[in-house]
């Protein structure tokens, strides 16, 4: 009997102009998203390719140089540009760089690509190594943010199921045909669900199919790809199911067609846009991100305070690591070890005033974890952001990575020079680089079921609810 | 006739539970955004005026050094709030905070407070600006959908013409009505956030003459916007079928108006004026200092070009016989070289940048919500133009601090001696003071969207006179 319905369904949509309105408008919208996400995914790939060309050149060249010195055939440059003295080598010679590289899935969602860079070179600079990432980006575009499939998924197709399901039974009545159907053998329960499931074909199957389309034409070849798909698919069909029987419960309560589209309208306003901003605004209240100017005036006065005290910092340093302390004490002053001190000392004083910065945007994201089940557009966002490989979770562990590489380096680049040792030839290939395994992320699958079952579970609620109506509906329709 | 008619429609809409109950939300939320950017803007101006102080301070007291040392050390320049942020903080939290004036370099503006934020922000934030350009549409089109098209359905319009309404009367009160019922609701948030505005007043100009002006202007440019909104709103239940057709051809028209219409003005802007590549854009101004603007002119040729013509300006043949310190001329001949390639690299990012903002303004054609965004960040001072012209004053201030450093090198030491300056110099250069643009250059750069949402009340109002008058009664 469902079949029949949905068979029916079929035809009755078939016949409607706005069915193939609707179904083009989507493939359209598609087609534009996709199109806009892999021409940003295009760059990004440029972008990283060059960067890794750059970083094997700098190492290649650090390599030659070293040769030709240690053989004696190419005379020591001045100290600041020496490729045998350790200090230079961190600063610039023997930089390496750290590559996010896009996920196979990337072209679906920018998400916070557009924010945070994909790529650090790692020194031993002070500071954050990200700020020196070049990045030009109109600041409109990134409060705009960008027209991709994401944006279709998560604002507009709930908006076309609305505008297929808002009259899903009202518009019967109206049209005085729901009293001729109830007289059928058939609960409401299976009417609305053959209703139901030949919609979201129609839809959901439009956006599935372009979508796989455009993986295959795009050469997405590998099993754990479509591995990625297939969650990407249960994501949008959960997400398009909520809205679905959430136009089913409101059909049930018998009012007009304009007044069920009313109420849906609203729920999407609330659902998409209300709960998410005002969740928004409750984090940033309650736990307020103190501008970074404020860290500014602490780094100088540790720089200032610790320059002064460079003598002293560096005979500490040596007391604490004899191990690194070198043979004779006697002799020049080693100025390159005493800047090392310093910059060490400045690391260890604004560590902790970094740390409050991330502990306050910490604090943010716990508040808007635990209420983010509040709003299924948040869920499914924060899903297919995953999925792409462009959510913050992705990005926090590939900063945090990048941090651990840039302690590596310092680490390897600062004994050297408190040792007062020259860098040579075999030192290159120990240099650290970056280990990409570091930002695999094993733990997101189960963080993507958990949104997903933020999903599912009010759909089941208002599917039991929708399937309890039947009475009701039977004596409106012959009232 | 028509103050009968208005009224009779106000009174209904204010017995709608509806309208009472999407009234209260967009009110709670109004009042929410206003507090919370007052919040925020008390936050940042409190400590960016800290943080400007501070660095002044530490500029003053650096000691003994040599000038060219102390234009190494440089000071910060931190971007201010404008008081008018807390209604519309535009692309604040999308800009960076302050850069560092330093020697030799124009350096980029660092931390987007957005990348402190969560991932959620990217929803949106709730700004009042936020409430004003979606929520209070969405209201409109809800509550004004079935004003015409409702009463030809229940088959009152017959009654209504027959009864000597005119068409005109009818289409002025109706109107008038949700006008009225509308503006119960925004006069007292208006009011409310003016006064959020005289109480955050923490220094007297911050509620000068020219502040008020732009609050008014502001308030101005919304009320236009709500116009066109109720204009289009009536059109469509005045052309309408059934009330559920114009319901839905209104709801697209919102979405349209309000989440597509930003987005693909940001492709159109994207593709018609594109932005250097972030790396490329750095090489190129790598390149030009290295081998000259014209590409022909290396650095050291450029050196040896600059001592012979000044040893041929003092007619001596030695730097050494100079009766000035050559070196302070030598930085500041480099510093002059170095601000004509940042003048072309970063003075064609910023063209590119507002041509940008511009195609998003003249997109206000297309949808009136680009247009009164324009208007609405360009008065609060929080767009692009703002942030480009704060990035500018910041440039100027360094140049300012290396060519006072660097002439105090050039007359007051020797070539080759060690020499430092002291207090006395640090406090000749001035302190950075910032002058956001006049209110004269705002308007004259908001002009075209004032226009076009003007067009858009005309272009509406035409539309919904039309549609009355070819309105059959059922």
């Amino acid at each position: 009997m469902l079949m029949r319905i949905v068979a029916h369904e079929w035809r009755v949509l078939r016949a409607e102009r706005t069915l193939w309105v609707l179904l083009a408008l989507t493939v359209a919208l598609v087609l534009y998203a996709w199109r806009n996400g892999a021409s940003w995914v295009e760059t990004q790939r440029t972008t990283l390719a060059q960067v890794q060309i750059d970083d094997s050149t700098r190492v290649a060249t650090l390599a030659t140089r070293l040769d030709a010195i240690e053989s004696g055939r190419e005379e020591p440059p001045a100290a600041f540009q020496n490729p045998a003295l350790p200090a230079p080598v961190g600063r610039s010679l023997g930089t390496r760089a750290a590559v996010l590289a896009p996920a196979p899935l990337a072209a679906t969602s920018v998400g916070q690509g557009d924010l945070f860079p994909s790529y650090a070179i790692v020194s031993t600079a002070a500071g954050d190594p990200f700020l020196r990432t070049p990045s030009i980006e109109n600041p409109l575009h990134l409060l705009g943010g960008r027209f991709d499939l994401a944006f279709v998924i998560v604002y507009l197709l709930p908006l076309l199921v609305l505008a297929t399901g808002y009259g899903l039974l009202s518009q019967e009545r109206e049209s005085g045909t729901l009293p001729l159907v109830l007289t059928q053998p058939i609960g409401t329960g299976t009417l609305i669900a053959g209703k139901l499931l030949a919609r979201f074909a129609l839809l959901v199957g439009a956006i599935v199919l372009t979508t796989a389309l455009l993986l295959l034409s795009a050469g997405l070849a590998a099993p754990d790809h479509w591995a990625d798909f297939a969650l990407w698919v249960l994501v949008v069909a959960s997400y398009a199911g909520f809205w679905l029987l959430l136009a089913a419960l409101v059909n049930g309560r018998g009012r007009s067609s304009a007044e069920n589209a009313m109420t849906l309208a609203t729920a999407w306003l609330v659902l998409t846009i209300l709960v998410p901003s005002v969740l928004n605004v409750a984090a940033t209240s309650l736990y307020p991100v103190p501008s970074r100017a404020e860290m500014i005036g602490v780094e100088r006065e540790a720089a200032e305070e610790a320059q002064e005290r460079g003598a002293a910092l560096l005979a500490a340093f040596y007391q604490d690591h004899p191990e690194l302390a070198p043979d004779s004490v006697a002799g020049p002053v080693n100025f390159a070890a005493q800047s090392w001190a310093v910059q060490e000392e400045v690391e260890r004083v604004t560590a902790p005033v970094r740390a409050a910065y991330d502990a306050a945007a910490d604090q943010q994201r716990a508040l808007i974890r635990r209420f983010r089940f509040l709003s299924p557009a948040l869920l499914a966002q924060e899903a297919l952001q995953e999925i792409a490989g462009t959510g913050e979770v992705r990005y926090r562990a590939f900063r945090a990575a990048v941090g651990d590489l840039r302690v590596a380096f310092r680490a390897f680049i600062g004994a050297k020079i408190v040792r007062a040792e020259p860098f040579r030839r075999s030192d290159v290939d120990a240099l650290p680089s970056f280990d990409t395994s570091r930002v695999t992320d094993v733990a997101r699958n189960g963080r993507v079921l958990v949104n997903l079952l933020g999903l599912l579970l009010p759909t089941l609620l208002f599917a039991l609810v929708a399937s309890r109506q039947d009475q009701a509906i039977r004596a409106r329709a012959r009232a | 006739m028509i103050s009968t008619i208005a009224r009779k429609e106000a009174v209904e809409l204010w017995r709608d539970g509806r309208f009472r109950w999407g009234a209260a939300l967009v009110a709670t939320l109004l009042a929410v955004a206003l507090l919370s950017g007052w919040q925020h803007y008390r936050d940042i101006e409190a400590s960016h005026t800290a943080a400007t102080e501070a660095t002044w301070q530490r500029w003053l007291s650096q000691g003994e050094k040599n000038p060219h040392s102390a234009a190494h050390y440089g000071v910060y320049a931190f971007k201010p709030i404008t008081p008018l942020s807390l209604v519309d903080q535009g692309v604040n939290s999308y800009t960076g905070v302050f850069t560092w004036l330093e020697a030799h370099n124009q350096n980029p503006f660092e931390y987007r407070p957005a990348q402190d934020a969560p991932a959620l922000a990217r929803f949106g934030q709730l700004t009042a600006s936020t409430v004003l350009q979606l929520l209070v549409p969405l209201l409109m089109v809800l509550l004004g959908f079935s004003a015409i098209a409702a009463e030809r359905e229940a088959g009152t319009m017959r009654l209504l013409l027959s009864a000597g309404v005119t068409r005109g009367t009818l289409a002025a009160g109706k109107a008038a009505g949700l006008a009225l019922g509308l503006g119960v609701l925004l006069v007292p948030a208006a009011l409310a956030g003016a006064l959020a505005l005289v109480t955050t007043g923490t220094a007297a100009e911050t509620v000068s003459a020219v502040s008020s002006v732009r609050v008014l202007l502001l308030g101005g440019s919304y009320m236009l916007y709500f116009a066109a909104i109720l204009g289009l709103t009536l059109a469509v239940s005045a052309w309408a079928r059934t009330p559920r057709a114009a319901l839905v051809t209104l709801l697209g028209v919102w979405i349209v108006n309000a989440l597509v219409a930003p987005r693909v003005a940001t492709d159109v802007a994207r593709t018609r004026a594109p932005l250097p590549a972030a790396e490329a854009f750095r090489q190129a101004i790598a390149d030009d200092l290295r081998n000259g603007i014209d590409g022909h002119s290396p650095q050291d040729q450029r050196q040896q070009a600059l001592r012979d013509s000044v040893l041929a300006a003092y007619g001596v043949d030695s730097i050494e016989q100079l009766p000035v310190n050559y070196a302070g001329i030598s930085l500041q001949a480099g510093e002059e070289y170095a601000n004509r390639v940042y003048d072309r690299h970063y003075g064609a990012l910023a063209s590119t940048l507002l041509a940008q903002e511009a195609l998003h303004r003249r997109l206000g054609l297309v949808a009136p919500l680009l247009a009164v965004r324009s208007a609405s960040m360009g008065l609060a001072g929080t767009d692009v133009y703002h942030h480009e012209h704060f990035v500018r004053a910041a440039e100027e201030h360094r140049r300012l601090i290396q060519r006072i450093l660097n002439a105090d090198i050039a007359q007051n030491s020797r070539f080759g001696e060690t020499y430092t300056a002291g207090p006395a110099l640090w406090a000749q250069v001035p302190e950075f003071t910032y002058t956001p643009p006049s209110l004269a250059t705002v308007l004259s750069n908001q002009s075209s969207s004032a226009l076009l949402l003007v067009t858009w009340v005309l272009l509406a109002g035409i539309a919904y006179g039309v549609g009355m008058r070819r309105l059959t009664p059922e």
